[in-house]
């Protein structure tokens, strides 16, 4: 049983808390990565291919070195080791070495003592290229041949996945409608508010490197700094400060952040790399552009009887992620309904573009909207309603899915009830007049994955809670607190398990040389992991005072009565003051620092049925089911989002203020992917790298979103909790292209949907099929 | 990189005779423009002339025959200037400029001189008949906006002039003038097609006066002349959608550029043409 159902009346969980770091940040004092400077610093530059594709045949930095205030010059020369978040494809080099292959790729680096000289340097740098072919889309790199990129791919195949789980050809036979279509997901890209920026100081006496930088992965990021800069572990602090969002951008260890490091070592001082938005747009780490076909079965009845996905990502000139996305991609069909039959054949290809990396919502969003998209056609086929459908095909937890993933907790039934009820769709739905229509859609997502990219065999998470003289409490964590509201719950988690004031409670978080190490804030694992390891430090914490308030009363612990702020022995009792418990417990022992742990259990480890099965793997899946209601302009194209209807079902909701903000949040973001953005390339040179033609919805473009949360507690989660921060994105494209089809009969298969591309399919209608 | 900053006009037109140097007003369209610079190695292109000095050329001000907008002036100056009706559509045109933090900085000089072909302010300046000043140590002239933007990117300033304000005639009547404007997203957004119009109505309902224009659907903003003359004397019905259909695409030359095709940008000027027109039920008679 998880500890919720032990506790009394909760003080801190369940109640709409602001955010721990709220103030610095409203206030303007929170310093980010860039707002670190040193008297003594060099600025550093990056000199970029201008090539998609080509050989370097030399590079002359001679007259750059030569320059007076030019502190550093690196290439390729001076990394020898390639990097990568996946141990297993780290084909990635920090500065290109001997080949480019993808237009803005660095291919050397200046410091200098003022950005003047710093680009007058990168401009006396001489690079001689032999330019080679390119391919710029995934079929491209798959023709005969194409221009391979990685030797060792010799097909331009990242990884190719395939399987078939149950008899889909018995399925189809079995279904009363199957129907197959090709979907189609521009390149996104996350667009976080802080472009990239790291402060990289090097003691060339003790030949130690101190980095602050914006990332979501400290301990990856300290892990490829000793591969790349060839150094030991120890003789490395990493430093996350505040982050202005990562969205998935900075779940791996940037090129920028390495160069950085580079440059400071060399020019044996302290470097400040800041990248401007374009460039930020050019180091990349978006979602693929997807093909996405999809068949599907369904029977009168609703039930889902097959499915065939081929998925096609273009997964740019680097590994990255890549073969986490092409895993998730198909193994996260699962976990959402009944599937009794799958095939899945996953292509994540090599192109000569910017690496695309692990966007919120990591492989399954694409995905999501073309089986959602297909469903709802579905069932207008069999003239069957969209939430029927999705109730036709509920899974009961708990349950493994035919592919071994864990459903222990399931709240979509009250996500439907909820979504449906608030939007009024039974009394609205085909009554809302020409041009508005109604759509829905279902969604889920993992709460982190059970089996880490690095196997080390430690816990999951790991968190110290250090007690001193003065009664405070620091938390120490490495989570990173990047703006979702990790240190805060963490605090809460403690708070709450001590049965203490939240401010007695103080996060230090993020500091490779202060706090224990942690994977890092990515596949929504923070308030799963790192909280049940923060709950499991605050008990151990609470039986060091428990025992040494009975020593000091002369009881045993079980008859000490806890009351957080104070310890008694028996109600007449006047017993101890917090301060009093931690003096006693300091005695003969002085500060106490205890620790606390997560481990994910066996069973959530997924599958080995294909390999790459774990890939999905999770304690604990969120829920999300949204309505969408949209009016749309005929002679246009233009499409107003009216209203969103969001149920998620976290598991608790620990912070409903936070909850509620981290949900508005992801539909929002699925709002851009499915209407405005659109990550393009003219033969490889980014067109949309700035604000202004990657265009991110702004305020007037953002609905109402009603958020309805659903609490279907988790056994394990923290309080009973599940993640909130990504699992009602996918959901909003299917929801938004449903409800266009509802107002106006014809069904968007690409995205984004721009208002042209709307009035052609208008145009184009009577010409093609309408529901 | 190089920056000047005079402080009075004559040591600006010094400067500019001398020495190639960049003009830079509000600096909403120079440093974007660096920042792509900067990402690939690219040198600043020229010294910047930062004409933030210049007093003279700040303010909006009536004159005897109309309004001067100096060259400072901001797209928010625009916006917060008593005006007659007829700018009501410059004023529009302002807000739909960026954010606040652009109409502050943004100047409708800077936005001319510029020569995008999807400039906002061309269009209502076009139909105003604004004209230009520009100034150099050589002598002063005035040119009409179809004789000073002659092409995407292209203008008839000389190496050595500097634009130092707009000439705009007082507007006829009380009519109000309107524009509007389409693009991918709500706001912050490249017009993909904007027209601006100024319609009078007769006593008996007919259009009396009418001056049309379309931003974003060729090289350079145009006029509509075809369509102004043939809605002369009619009346705003449905009758007009076929003229607009028949008159309004061949006035156009659009391209496929990553913000709209040709054809969606033709089709959407008709639609706001024909928008624009619908809603003109509501003009003043002329004086």
């Amino acid at each position: 049983m998880s500890v919720a159902e032990s506790l009394p009346n909760s003080a801190t969980i369940g109640v709409p808390q602001p955010l721990v770091d709220g103030p610095e940040k409203v206030t303007g004092r929170a310093k980010f990565s860039a707002d670190f400077q040193a008297a003594d610093q060099c600025l550093g530059r990056v000199l970029r291919s201008p090539h998609a594709h080509a050989r370097i045949l030399s590079i002359d930095t001679s007259a750059a070195e030569a320059m007076a205030g030019v502190d550093a010059v690196v290439t390729g020369a001076d990394v020898a080791a390639s990097y990568g978040v996946l141990p297993i494809a780290m084909n990635e080099y920090a500065i290109a070495r001997d080949r480019v292959r993808y237009r803005g790729e660095p291919v050397a680096a200046v410091a200098a003592c003022d950005a003047q000289t710093a680009e007058a340097a990168l401009r006396a740098i001489r690079v001689e290229y032999e330019v080679l072919p390119a391919q710029f889309h995934a079929a491209d790199s798959l023709r005969d041949g194409a221009a391979v990129l990685h030797e060792e791919k010799p097909d331009n195949v990242e990884r190719r996945v395939d399987f078939e789980l149950g008899d889909v050809d018995a399925g189809f036979a079995e279904a009363d409608l199957v129907l197959e279509r090709e979907f189609f997901n521009a390149e996104v890209c996350q667009v976080q508010m802080e472009p990239h920026a790291t402060f990289a100081e090097w003691d060339g006496e003790r030949e130690e490197l101190t980095v602050h930088t914006c990332t979501q992965v400290p301990f990856y990021v300290h892990l490829m700094l000793a591969r790349t800069l060839e150094m030991e572990k120890s003789r490395i602090r990493v430093v996350k400060p505040h982050i202005g969002g990562g969205f998935g951008c900075r779940t791996e260890t940037l090129n920028v952040e390495l160069i950085a490091a580079l440059l400071a070592r060399k020019a044996g001082g302290t470097v400040r790399l800041i990248s401007n938005r374009e460039e930020t747009f050019i180091t990349h780490r978006g979602r693929p552009e997807t093909t996405t076909k999809l068949k599907m079965g369904l029977a009168k009845d609703g039930r889902i009887t097959a499915v065939v996905c081929e998925t096609l990502q273009r997964g740019g000139a680097y590994s990255g992620y890549g073969i986490v996305t092409i895993l998730y991609a198909g193994s996260l069909l699962y976990g959402l309904y009944t599937l009794p039959a799958v095939r899945y054949l996953g292509q994540r290809v090599l192109t000569n573009t910017p690496p695309c990396g692990a966007f919120r919502g990591h492989g399954t969003v694409n995905t999501r909207f073309a089986f959602e998209s297909l469903l709802d056609e579905l069932a207008a086929g069999l003239d069957l309603d969209p939430f029927a459908v999705r109730r036709a095909n509920l899974l009961t937890a708990p349950t493994m899915t035919e592919n071994d993933l864990l459903v222990n907790s399931y709240g979509l039934d009250e996500c439907l009830d909820w979504a449906e009820r608030a939007s009024g769709w039974r009394e609205r739905k085909g009554t809302l007049g020409p041009g508005r229509g109604l759509g829905m859609a279902c969604s889920h997502y993992v709460s982190g994955a059970s089996k880490p990219k690095h196997w080390t065999g430690e816990p999951h998470a790991t968190v110290n809670l250090k007690l001193d003289f003065d009664g405070s409490i620091t938390l120490l964590t490495g989570a990173a607190e990047i703006g979702q509201g990790s240190s805060t719950v963490l605090a809460q988690c403690a708070a709450e398990t001590l049965g203490v004031d939240m401010s007695r409670i103080r996060v230090v978080a993020s500091d490779s040389r202060l706090t224990p190490k942690d994977n890092g804030s990515y596949s929504s694992r923070v308030t799963y992991m790192v909280g049940n390891a923060a709950i499991d430090a605050a008990e151990n914490l609470k039986a060091v005072l428990i025992e040494a308030a009975a020593r000091k009363l002369e009881a045993t612990p079980e008859e000490i009565e806890c009351l957080g702020e104070s310890f008694r022995r028996g109600s007449q009792d006047q017993g101890l003051s917090f301060e009093q418990a931690t003096a006693a417990a300091l005695e003969g022992t002085g500060t106490l620092t205890v620790k606390g742990v997560f481990e994910t259990r066996p069973e959530s480890w997924g599958g080995k049925k294909y390999r790459g099965a774990a890939i999905g793997g999770t304690m604990a899946f969120s829920y999300a089911a949204q309505v969408v209601e949209v009016a749309v302009d005929a002679d246009t194209g233009e499409i107003e989002v009216v209203k969103v209807w969001v149920a998620h079902d976290c598991g608790r909701a620990l912070n409903p203020l936070a909850v509620e903000g981290q949900v508005q949040g992801s539909v929002w973001m699925g709002l851009g992917q499915a209407m405005t953005e659109e990550t393009r390339f003219h033969d490889g040179l980014p067109i949309t790298a700035n604000m202004l033609d990657y265009r991110v919805p702004t305020i007037l473009d953002s609905p109402p979103i009603e958020v309805g949360i659903v609490e279907a507690r988790d056994p394990y989660g923290p309080f009973g909790a599940k993640e909130a921060g990504e699992g009602s994105l996918s959901g909003f494209l299917p929801a938004l292209t449903a409800a266009v089809a509802d107002a106006l009969g014809v069904r968007a298969d690409a995205l984004p949907l721009t208002p042209e591309r709307l009035l052609e399919l208008l145009e184009d209608a009577p010409k093609r099929r309408r529901h | 990189m190089t920056m000047f900053r005079p402080e009075n006009l004559d040591d600006a037109l010094a400067l500019r005779a001398e020495r190639e140097v960049l003009p830079l007003a509000g600096g909403t369209d120079v440093f974007p423009a660096r920042a792509v610079d900067e990402a690939w190695g690219r040198p600043a292109a020229l010294p910047l002339l930062d004409l933030s000095g210049l007093f003279e050329l700040r303010g909006i001000a009536e004159t005897d025959d109309g309004y001067r907008v100096g060259t400072l002036a901001t797209w928010s100056d625009v916006i917060r200037a008593e005006l007659p009706a007829g700018f009501d559509g410059l004023k529009q045109a302002a807000r739909e400029v960026g954010g606040h933090q652009i109409q502050n900085r943004g100047t409708l000089v800077g936005n001319l001189c510029n020569a995008s072909p999807a400039a906002d302010g061309l269009p209502m300046l076009l139909l105003l008949e604004a004209e230009i000043e520009l100034a150099s140590r050589r002598r002063r002239r005035r040119l009409l906006l179809d004789e000073f933007v002659t092409g995407n990117r292209r203008t008839t300033l000389a190496p050595d002039e500097l634009a130092v304000a707009l000439h705009i005639p007082r507007p006829p009547g009380d009519v109000p003038s309107r524009f509007l404007k389409l693009g991918s997203r709500h706001y912050l957004v490249i017009s993909i097609a904007a027209v601006a119009g100024l319609v009078a109505l007769d006593g008996a309902g007919a259009i009396a006066t009418a001056r049309i224009a379309v931003g974003a659907c060729s090289p350079v903003a145009c006029r509509l002349t075809a369509l102004e003359a043939a809605l002369v004397g009619r009346h705003i019905d449905g009758g007009l959608v076929p003229l607009v259909a028949e008159t309004v695409p061949p006035a156009l030359s659009p391209i496929d550029d990553a913000r709209g095709s040709a054809d969606y940008r033709r089709e959407a000027a008709c639609v706001l043409v024909r928008r624009l027109l619908m809603e003109s039920h509501s003009g003043r008679v002329a004086a």
